[in-house]
């Protein structure tokens, strides 16, 4: 599968809320706190599992103005990042 | 609990700033099994309970505006019957939750159910080590053996635990024995000494309270050990009520905290604006240091935790010392001296 075609969903033990663009995110089972940057925090709220990462990238390119081709290497990155953190995981696609 | 210290330390001032209700403490019913004499809440069978579908409506409320932390508490939180559907629709949401219980209706399926909640800690309420201390302050026999069960059960589940107590008269000489079952028991160990007065304004559990020899005794190696942390030069008195803490009745009825029974109005029929710009909200974000008459001048004042809401269950008056704090400010600071003269002696003895 393209890397596009994945849709990452926020992992269902965590808990979160956004204050001013800024996503604040509670992981229960490690007690930690994570902050995110604007964009990270964009991306967060658009993870809902339905979405593909290309999908997320497309409205990151139009809200952050920057070009498609950054705004989906954020995007891989930041949900790659957060996958090996458990904070994020992508929606298992049937037949694969 | 592990933060990125600066960003979180930044959106909590935001949230004071601009009154966003971070942290809201919802006592779901005033319902419990247990009888504990020292407790504050009074069954109030005339007044209905929020149901699930008003409940979830405020989590929608709340969730729109900013919260991130619920905390549940009653009366015991499960003896309501759809306390599972209500966490549940918390969580979905996307809700960080404290639960605190009795543990004494917990069983292998509930520890389950908790389990999959992902809670961010299970308090139960223990006030013995042994059942003969605990179950005669609950007025339950057995009590202590349920309640220790589900924290075990808990644990076994990887659920993060706190043994939560109160030391009062009664159990103040069981104190170490607390510790040592949280510890035997892989919980964390959080005690209260101030018993408070109850909803109606009854100060009758207060004669379970300790006297300042008792909390002497009590706290001297506490002190002794965290000296530093009691010890505020930089004392500014102010607390999160009415700012990004509020507390939630079973009916909806919001306060400031939850010692601080004067309502701003009710979640099924005020918007949280309107409860956050209400007369009782506005009254006590107002209190400065300069209005504490007593309190500005008092020696003590580095050694205190007044709690307003205190001050005005034990008195009337908002705005006056608290006997219960005053109490423990003074415990304090002679504990904190008795540690500095025996270093001195011990200097000169040299």
């Amino acid at each position: 599968m393209k890397v596009e075609e994945k849709r990452p969903i926020k992992s269902p033990d965590t808990a979160h809320q956004i204050i001013d663009d800024e996503a604040v995110i509670i992981t229960p089972g490690q007690m930690m706190v994570h902050v995110l940057n604007a964009v990270g925090s964009r991306i967060w709220d658009l993870a809902d599992g339905e979405r593909k990462i290309g999908d997320i990238a497309r409205i990151i390119t139009h809200e952050f103005d920057i070009s498609y081709q950054t705004a989906l290497k954020d995007t891989v990155e930041f949900t790659r990042d957060l996958a090996e953190k458990q904070i994020m995981g992508f929606v298992e696609e049937e037949g694969h | 609990m592990r933060r990125h210290a600066d960003a979180y330390s930044r959106i909590i001032g935001k949230t004071l700033d601009r009154l966003i209700p971070f942290t809201v403490h919802w006592e779901l019913t005033y319902r419990c099994n247990l009888r504990c004499p020292h407790c504050y809440v009074i069954p109030q069978n005339s007044q209905r309970e929020l149901s699930l579908g008003e409940i979830t409506s405020i989590f929608d409320l709340l969730r729109e505006s900013g919260t991130l932390y619920l905390v549940f508490s009653g009366g015991e939180i499960l003896t309501r019957e759809d306390f599972f559907e209500v966490a549940a629709s918390a969580r979905k949401r996307g809700f960080a939750l404290r639960l605190i219980t009795n543990g004494t209706l917990l069983d292998e399926w509930v520890a389950d159910r908790i389990r999959d909640l992902h809670p961010l800690s299970v308090e139960i309420s223990l006030y013995g080590s042994r059942p003969e201390i605990h179950d005669r302050i609950t007025a339950c026999p057995g009590s202590f053996e349920r309640s220790l069960k589900a924290l075990r059960l808990l644990r076994e589940r990887s659920v993060r635990t706190v043994l939560k107590s109160l030391m009062m008269k009664g159990n103040v000489g069981d104190f170490q024995g607390l510790k040592k079952l949280a510890r035997d028991t892989g919980s964390q160990f959080v005690y209260d000494t101030i018993v408070i007065p109850k909803m109606d304004g009854s100060t009758e559990p207060c004669v379970k309270r300790l006297d300042g020899h008792e909390l002497f005794r009590l706290l001297y190696l506490e002190v002794q050990e965290k000296g530093d942390d009691w010890d505020r030069r930089e004392k500014d008195l102010s607390c999160s009520a009415g700012l990004n803490a509020l507390s939630v009745s079973p009916h909806g009825d919001v306060y400031p905290c939850m010692g601080f029974k004067e309502s701003g109005g009710n979640l099924t029929k005020n918007s949280l604006s309107e409860i956050y710009h209400s007369p009782v909200f506005s009254k006590i974000r107002s209190i400065t240091l300069s209005d504490l008459r007593e309190c500005r001048e008092c020696h003590l004042m580095r050694y205190c935790n007044r709690c307003p809401a205190l001050a005005l269950m034990e008195t009337g008056d908002l705005l006056g010392p608290s006997q219960a704090d005053c109490l423990l400010a003074g415990v304090i600071k002679s504990i904190i001296e008795d540690k500095r003269e025996r270093a001195l002696m011990e200097h000169e003895m040299r």
